[in-house]
């Protein structure tokens, strides 16, 4: 193979990729980013077998063929390479060779007839979505997925698209997250769980693409945009019954400007050290919600904030962390918090309309 | 032993100082400095000043708080070592564990230093002087020295203690307080500084004996507020108490091989009998830890510690055990020869809980977990600690199925 390509298009495409290549050890050729030539396209595939990446782009093609070279050796040295046409050749046996002006490398390859056969998916149910919409939901909803693969559900984000609606709910058992938006013209229904890792990576990466596709089949679902190609498991197991968790009533609720809020939260927070969570207090008589944190040995710090609540007084704390997210990702204006009981969760949404829900499980106090 | 003790039935007080604490510890950790003159403290060469000195470096005539620059003039061939507080910590609360274990009533007042009151209750209780030695022995079982003073004040019991430094045991008996005191120097009492002191020589009073003969007036007018206390102290009347430190910072427990152990095995083995104990002590003093520390001492004495703070505070081995293998791997590797290994519990701040969405299930199999290993505390308070546990041939994963 031998092809010409301009290097921003090839970095564009590496990069892309490159969200596939695996780590892991015991497996070398996963580490390798996959190239062949087609027609006047180089098309470049990698996959850690649990998400795998197909993305092509234009190029001069003199010698079509195809090679598997070190992913991360290749995106830097072409990250390193000024704007200028890059050319990579792998007609010698073994080797990749590649020039840009005055600047010559040779690296080692791996075999092309080791590397796995991106998998071919057949989609029984395929919708089109926003990427905009798309890439922004996800954005919220993100920061709610479970790390611990103790509960594999819990680290991916519930995806379901039903008469017209999006939407994607998240958890991680500490906090759910619950987004849902109007999509106008969109046609079919699926639900299913997707690795919030891809989710994020897809996210990221449709760019510029108008349009994103979902093809969902009984044990993947295929993202399509632009001349990208993402294909993940989706997740087994049943996601847990959200509505069920969400509270139906409050006792207390405070409406609150999110900006405010927010930069209060992030003061407030930096005397809630080594995990001590923030309390939050709100008193009707006082009118006031007031943020509070103290760390033993270090200090403490308090912050009113004026609001007229209805209900009781009630006083609950949480994770700063989790708050915090919660009023960074909420986009109203005004926000309201909803709370029953310092052991109940508590709620975020916004002071009118729906859409959104953040729920948030309390710390308890010794 | 005992028969040769005269009885005490006066309050006994003992003050217990430790002996160059931070260079001992620096030689326990460092044995190739052991026998040489070593200095905690900034650097031979920089402004700093002495923290501690080793007795082989007081022998050149250094000191606490004296420049490194004359010190460094004083024994060129010194070995500096900076201060490593954690390590000194840690020791220190090894030394504080020690103490606890005789009395509840310890007040620590420094890292190195603290009163117990050991006042016997009845002719079953040990006798104070008989206490002192078990401690000295112990202390110097943790490698390390300390001096204690027995008496029935805790002024005198600081004097004392002070007597017959290093790794001594000065005992001043009930009655013999102002003979013991009399002929010392005014600024052996704590509380009498340079500033005291010279303002005492001028008015002719250079002992504790001429300190105590004053009378109160003459003392506030010559020392002010603090001067009738100062000369009650002198002449050995001090009722203070020994103000009550209960708050255990950390329960841990190790042990030290009389052959050095190389094989995974047998680690772990050692392991989960510490963690065993550890939290059965957890459990009788009703403590749940967050922080979990495992300590080990290699072939060459190097000694490394390993802590990781877990999610919420426990006193279930089964919750302790992943996490102390983990660290121990973290500071071993299988194969290597060890000393001493340790494993400790501390973090017992308000037991602040993140609450969960879906906590039902795990909660009914913790309280499984618990009801059993509290039988199995009842079990082993009634017939000792060998009468039960769990020895699994793989000690792999905890669940109550791997006992037997």
């Amino acid at each position: 193979m031998k092809v010409s390509i301009a290097r921003g298009t090839l970095l564009e495409a590496l990069s892309t990729v490159s969200r596939a290549l695996s780590s892991r050890t015991t497996l070398p050729i996963l580490s390798g980013i996959y190239l062949s030539s087609q027609g006047d396209k180089v098309v470049f595939q990698a996959t850690d077998l649990e998400i795998s990446i197909k993305t092509s782009a234009t190029a001069r093609v003199e010698e079509a063929g195809q090679s598997v070279v070190p992913g991360k050796l290749l995106t830097d040295i072409i990250r390193s390479l000024p704007e200028a046409a890059v050319t990579i050749d792998t007609s010698q046996p073994g080797t990749a060779t590649i020039s840009c002006g005055q600047s010559n490398f040779t690296i080692k390859t791996l075999s092309a007839e080791d590397y796995p056969r991106f998998p071919e998916v057949e989609p029984t149910d395929t919708i089109t979505l926003p990427t905009e919409v798309f890439s922004h939901v996800v954005h919220q909803v993100s920061r709610s997925v479970s790390r611990d693969e103790t509960r594999p559900v819990l680290t991916g984000i519930l995806v379901i698209v039903d008469s017209g609606m999006l939407k994607m709910v998240a958890t991680d058992s500490y906090r759910l997250c619950v987004r849902e938006v109007a999509v106008e013209g969109v046609v079919g229904d699926i639900e299913l769980v997707v690795p919030g890792k891809a989710m994020e990576d897809i996210a990221k990466l449709v760019g510029s693409s108008q349009t994103i596709s979902l093809g969902v089949s009984e044990n993947q679902v295929v993202f399509s945009f632009g001349d990208t190609t993402f294909i993940s498991r989706r997740i087994e197991g049943s996601f847990p019954n959200y509505r069920q968790l969400l509270p139906k009533e409050y006792t207390t609720r405070a409406v609150v400007d999110r900006a405010e809020l927010l930069e209060a939260v992030k003061r407030v927070s930096l005397m809630a050290q080594h995990n001590t969570p923030l309390r939050v207090r709100i008193s009707s008589s006082d009118h006031t919600l007031t943020l509070s944190a103290n760390t033993q040995d270090v200090g403490d710090a308090t912050e009113d904030i004026q609001v007229t609540p209805e209900g009781e007084d009630v006083e609950i704390a949480f994770n700063h962390g989790y708050l915090l997210d919660g009023v960074a990702i909420s986009e109203s204006d005004t926000v309201a918090i909803e709370v029953t009981s310092p052991l109940k969760p508590g709620v975020l949404k916004p002071a009118e309309g729906d859409g959104f829900v953040y729920l948030l499980m309390p710390v308890r106090l010794g | 032993m005992e028969t040769s003790l005269p009885a005490w039935t006066d309050r006994a007080i003992l003050h217990m100082d430790m002996d160059a604490f931070f260079a001992s510890a620096e030689q326990l950790d460092h044995p190739e400095w052991r026998g040489l003159p070593v200095i905690v403290g900034g650097s031979a060469t920089g402004r700093g000043v002495v923290s501690t000195a080793s007795y082989e470096a007081r022998r050149f005539g250094i000191h606490s708080a004296m420049p490194s620059a004359q010190a460094t003039r004083l024994c060129p061939d010194a070995i500096w070592a900076k201060p490593r507080f954690e390590r000194y910590h840690e020791l220190a609360c090894a030394v504080m564990e020690i103490l606890t274990s005789f009395t509840p009533r310890v007040q620590q007042v420094s890292i190195d230093e603290a009163y117990l009151d050991v006042t016997p209750a009845g002719h079953a209780d040990t006798h104070p002087v008989e206490i002192a030695r078990s401690i000295r022995t112990q202390v110097d079982a943790l490698g390390l020295s300390c001096s204690l003073g027995v008496a029935t004040s805790r002024t005198v019991a600081k004097i004392a203690s002070d007597h017959d430094k290093p790794h001594g045991i000065t005992v001043v008996w009930p009655g013999e307080e102002a003979g013991f005191l009399a002929p010392l120097p005014v600024r052996a009492l704590p509380g009498v500084g340079a500033a005291t002191a010279t303002r005492l020589r001028g008015a002719g009073i250079r002992t504790l004996g001429d300190l105590a003969t004053l009378d109160p007036v003459s003392a506030a007018a010559l020392l002010g507020s603090a001067g009738p206390d100062l000369v009650h102290r002198a002449g050995g009347l001090d009722d203070r108490p020994v103000g009550e430190d209960r708050r255990v910072k950390s329960v841990s427990h190790e042990h030290t091989f009389s052959t050095d152990i190389r094989e995974l095995p047998e680690v772990e083995a050692v392991l989960r009998d510490l963690v065993e104990r550890v939290a059965a002590r957890l459990r009788r003093k009703g403590l749940a830890g967050r922080t979990l520390t495992v300590k080990v001492r290699h072939a060459d004495f190097s000694t490394r510690t390993a802590s990781k703070t877990l999610e919420a505070p426990t006193d279930l081995d089964t919750d302790m055990l992943p996490t102390a293998r983990a660290l121990v791997r973290s500071v071993w590797t299988p194969g290597a020869g060890l000393r001493l290994l340790g494993f400790g519990v501390s973090g017992f701040g308000a037991a602040e809980e993140q609450l969960g969405l879906f906590d039902e299930a795990p909660t009914e199999q913790r309280r499984r977990a618990r009801s059993l290993v509290e039988s199995i505390d009842r079990v082993k308070e009634r017939f000792g600690d060998d009468a039960i546990g769990f020895r699994g041939p793989e000690p792999e994963r905890d669940g109550p199925d791997s006992g037997d």
